[in-house]
């Protein structure tokens, strides 16, 4: 690769020759193509185009690593992490499209925001026969939904949402506990609150199945890989969900998202990721082919310790995993 | 931080709030992070509405507080304007005018993602000059008896009453009401900071409360305390920077 040599500002009071470089890097990284296997430039190149020493391009280098977008791999050269590269490319697109949060304004590493179509979503998703056939539709607290759980409440559907970050468990919503004046209200997460039933670890169970799950995310690939904001809520719920026995290969998962949220970018998903089986965005249905095996369950050794005790169900989960 | 010891009481009333008080969609049990409905609330908010200055008033400026949306209901219901920030002030000025609120939706309209839905977001320049408000409402963390309340520690309300009072919005007729627990009134008298706003009323589920010879100044944005601190590029603030920047002209 022959670039123009950077233009790096060396005047007093200018960033550090290193900053800049990061900059200049990270740059790099999220336009490298989504198919392009090859590393960055190798150190010598890049001492060359920035002028600067190997130590200065080396520390630059290691903060993106730290910040997790290079993978510095010995021997073979660094190369772009591409699920933070497609994280953070969508991230910067979602600031184009998003619509604010009543709490979270713009920030979209704290939701997933709703997005001009998101209407045309749900009329699509509303057509799937997944959709007619199911009575239970697990919905994410994500705001991109939020008119789709009135409207499955008006299609005659339980809706199961969790409460943000799974932090007081799943709430229902019922469409013969929700009369229709109320459902506009009762989609929103404020509205929630007031009109849903919290359900405890028994109620949940005794849900018996869901049929269908909705959920909103950061960026999902045509193959069906699902890329939430970086907490894996998603995982979480699925992992309870079908440890409990109420989700499985039967249960269809589908995601509703803005078209620039979809990428091409040869992903696999990692151990826990729920694959998409569906993809809905405002101009279209794309089915992903379901490539990817579906996880199953909680793995108790793997899951962070503190999650047993903010996320809800998890703690009274376990004692009955080990009493076992 | 004070010297005086609030941040002992607010800790103290959020622990009392995790009996009386009721999560946030998506803050939960953090009162750090927001003013809490309570246990009682409806009974507070049905004492506001007795007061002269509610029935006077045809456009009341409400805190986005979870602990304030029954009194937005009742403002809607009542046809009264209300005027509103966006959390954090973030986005700055909202209003709702009553009128585009669906009868059936007027519930959803008090909350906070109705607010978002309902309301039209309002620079500071289309407030200017307008019939100043008799009544302005706020919810908080704490309260002391003298009236002096500290809320989620950001001085919010200090900055919305100092920003409505430098486009004239405010005027001695002004009344602030604090709607709160019973649980967050300090017994004590507490010495107030310059910036801080004393409230006219402190209202709770059982209990209306005067705040006689508070001494309240007229607002003013402070700006050489700005420097540096979250308020500084609030969009309600530069924008008002700008409105005087021209006046001064």
């Amino acid at each position: 690769m022959s670039a123009p040599r950077s233009q790096l500002a060396r005047h007093a009071g200018a960033p550090p020759i290193y900053q800049q470089i990061a900059v200049a890097l990270r740059e790099l990284a999220l336009a490298h193509p989504w198919g392009d296997d090859q590393p960055l430039p190798p150190e010598g190149q890049l001492m060359e185009r920035f002028g600067a020493s190997r130590g200065t391009v080396r520390r630059a280098t290691e903060e993106l690593v730290r910040a997790g977008l290079l993978r510095a791999e010995p021997g073979r050269g660094t190369f772009v992490d591409r699920r933070t590269q497609v994280r953070l490319v969508i991230h910067d697109a979602l600031a184009g499209i998003a619509l604010p949060d009543s709490r979270w304004h713009l920030d979209v590493d704290a939701f997933v925001p709703d997005f001009a179509g998101s209407a045309r979503c749900h009329e699509l998703l509303r057509e799937l026969p997944a959709y007619h056939a199911a009575a239970t539709v697990f919905i994410t607290p994500d705001n991109s939904l939020e008119r789709l759980r009135a409207l499955a409440l008006d299609d005659g559907k339980t809706v199961l949402v969790p409460t943000f970050g799974m932090r007081r468990g799943i709430v229902a919503l019922r469409p013969d506990a929700v009369p229709p004046a109320d459902r506009e209200l009762a989609a929103t997460l404020d509205g929630l609150e007031r009109k849903g039933q919290r359900l405890t670890l028994a109620q949940l169970t005794d849900i018996g199945g869901v049929d269908l799950l909705v959920t909103g995310a950061m960026a999902v690939t045509s193959q069906g890989v699902h890329i939430g904001g970086g907490q894996a809520y998603l995982d979480l719920e699925w992992g309870i969900l079908t440890e409990l026995g109420l989700a499985g290969q039967a249960t269809t998962v589908a995601a509703v998202v803005h078209p620039v949220q979809v990428v091409d970018a040869p992903l696999r998903p990692q151990r826990f990721d729920l694959p998409l089986d569906t993809i809905v965005t405002p101009d279209g249905v794309l089915d992903t082919g379901a490539a990817f095996p579906r996880p199953h369950g909680i793995t108790w050794q793997a899951l962070r310790p503190d999650l047993v005790n903010t996320i809800a169900y998890l703690a009274e989960m376990e004692h009955q995993h080990h009493a076992r | 931080m004070r010297a005086d010891g609030t941040q002992q009481h607010r800790e103290r009333i959020w622990a009392a709030l995790r009996r009386v008080g009721r999560p946030d969609s998506r803050f939960h049990w953090d009162f750090s992070s927001f003013i809490a409905d309570f246990a009682g609330s409806d009974a507070a908010t049905a004492r506001i509405l007795q007061l002269p200055a509610w029935q006077q008033a045809e456009r009341v400026f409400i805190t986005p507080d979870n602990s304030t949306e029954l009194l937005r209901r009742e403002a809607i219901r009542a046809g009264k304007t209300v005027l509103a920030t966006t959390y954090g002030i973030r986005r700055g000025f909202l209003q709702l005018d009553p009128a585009d609120v669906p009868p059936h939706e007027v519930s959803y309209a008090a909350t906070l993602d109705g607010l978002d839905r309902y309301a039209t977001p309002t620079p500071l320049a289309r407030l200017r000059g307008g019939e100043p408000l008799r009544l302005l409402v706020t919810g908080g963390s704490a309260i002391s008896r003298n009236g002096i309340r500290f809320g989620k520690g950001h001085g919010y309300f200090d900055l919305e009453w100092a920003m409505l009072s430098e486009i004239g919005l405010t005027t001695g007729e002004s009344e602030i009401v604090d709607i709160v627990h019973d649980a967050q009134v300090v017994d004590e008298v507490l010495t107030g900071e310059p910036h801080d706003v004393p409230v006219d009323w402190i209202v709770t589920p059982t209990r209306t409360i005067h705040v006689p010879d508070h001494g309240r100044e007229p607002g003013r944005v402070r700006w050489e305390l700005l420097p540096g601190t979250e308020h500084e590029h609030l969009p309600p603030i530069e924008e008002l920077r700008g409105l005087l920047a021209e006046e001064a002209h």
